[in-house]
């Protein structure tokens, strides 16, 4: 049976590399850009919804957490600091689609 | 006495800022459920559809730009027109202490995500007919 989706999740796979590489440049300017943070959570936030839609649900995990990391530092809860974001912003990486 | 039928489910306006999520969901609810969609990704634009096309029912994300989805149901209900268009909320923010806020405002109810694409038309069908059925 054809897959209703397989055209939305080509869709998927290109806007997630997209996003990766903006998470990154977005870490790389935490404690220079007072923004980063905001950015990192808004970014993680739909990557973390859409890849649960997707099925990618490894994907979505890492990615709520790395928005739960970047939201105490955007909220002032936690210094801006970059190395913190690395770890979780890794496991993103390993889990995105091919 | 014969029970009254419940109002069809036709037209959902859908207000989601992912644009692979609001793919998905037109896709779910147009091609798979065979409903009329209009879909937008903010609050604001959602505003303006609504009181133009006055949708069956408005699924609604929460966290979007411009206006958030709270701040669209509440200005929703506040209009005479749209006040009593339901509204849906779909989120992946479906703690108890989430759940209370949404209904508190006036959702009628919550669809976690991720969701089924699948089944996505008949839960809304069947959300739409219990409340038609209550307001018989």
């Amino acid at each position: 049976m054809l897959d209703p989706l397989a055209d939305l999740r080509t869709r998927f796979a290109a806007r997630t590399l997209e996003r990766i590489e903006a998470l990154r440049g977005a870490i790389d300017r935490v404690g220079v850009d007072a923004e980063a943070p905001a950015r990192i959570v808004e970014l993680a936030h739909q990557l973390a919804g859409s890849a649960g839609t997707f099925g990618y649900a490894a994907l979505s995990q890492a990615a709520a957490s790395l928005e739960a990391v970047a939201r105490l530092q955007r909220n002032g809860e936690e210094p801006a600091n970059g190395d913190l974001l690395l770890q979780p912003f890794a496991s993103l990486q390993a889990h995105a689609p091919n | 006495m014969a029970q009254p039928a419940p109002v069809p489910l036709v037209r959902v306006l859908v207000a989601e800022d992912d644009p692979d999520i609001r793919a998905v969901i037109e896709l779910a609810l147009a091609r798979v459920g065979g409903l009329e969609v209009v879909a937008c990704a903010d609050g604001a634009v959602a505003l303006a559809l609504a009181s133009r096309d006055l949708p069956d029912l408005i699924l609604l994300d929460v966290m979007m730009p411009v206006m958030d989805g709270l701040e669209t149901l509440d200005r929703l209900k506040s209009e005479t027109a749209t006040a009593r268009i339901p509204v849906v909320f779909m989120t992946a923010r479906v703690q108890p202490r989430d759940l209370e806020l949404y209904h508190a405002r006036g959702a009628l109810a919550v669809i976690a995500k991720p969701f089924d694409p699948m089944t996505l038309a008949q839960q809304l069908r069947r959300l739409h007919a219990e409340r038609s059925l209550a307001n018989a």
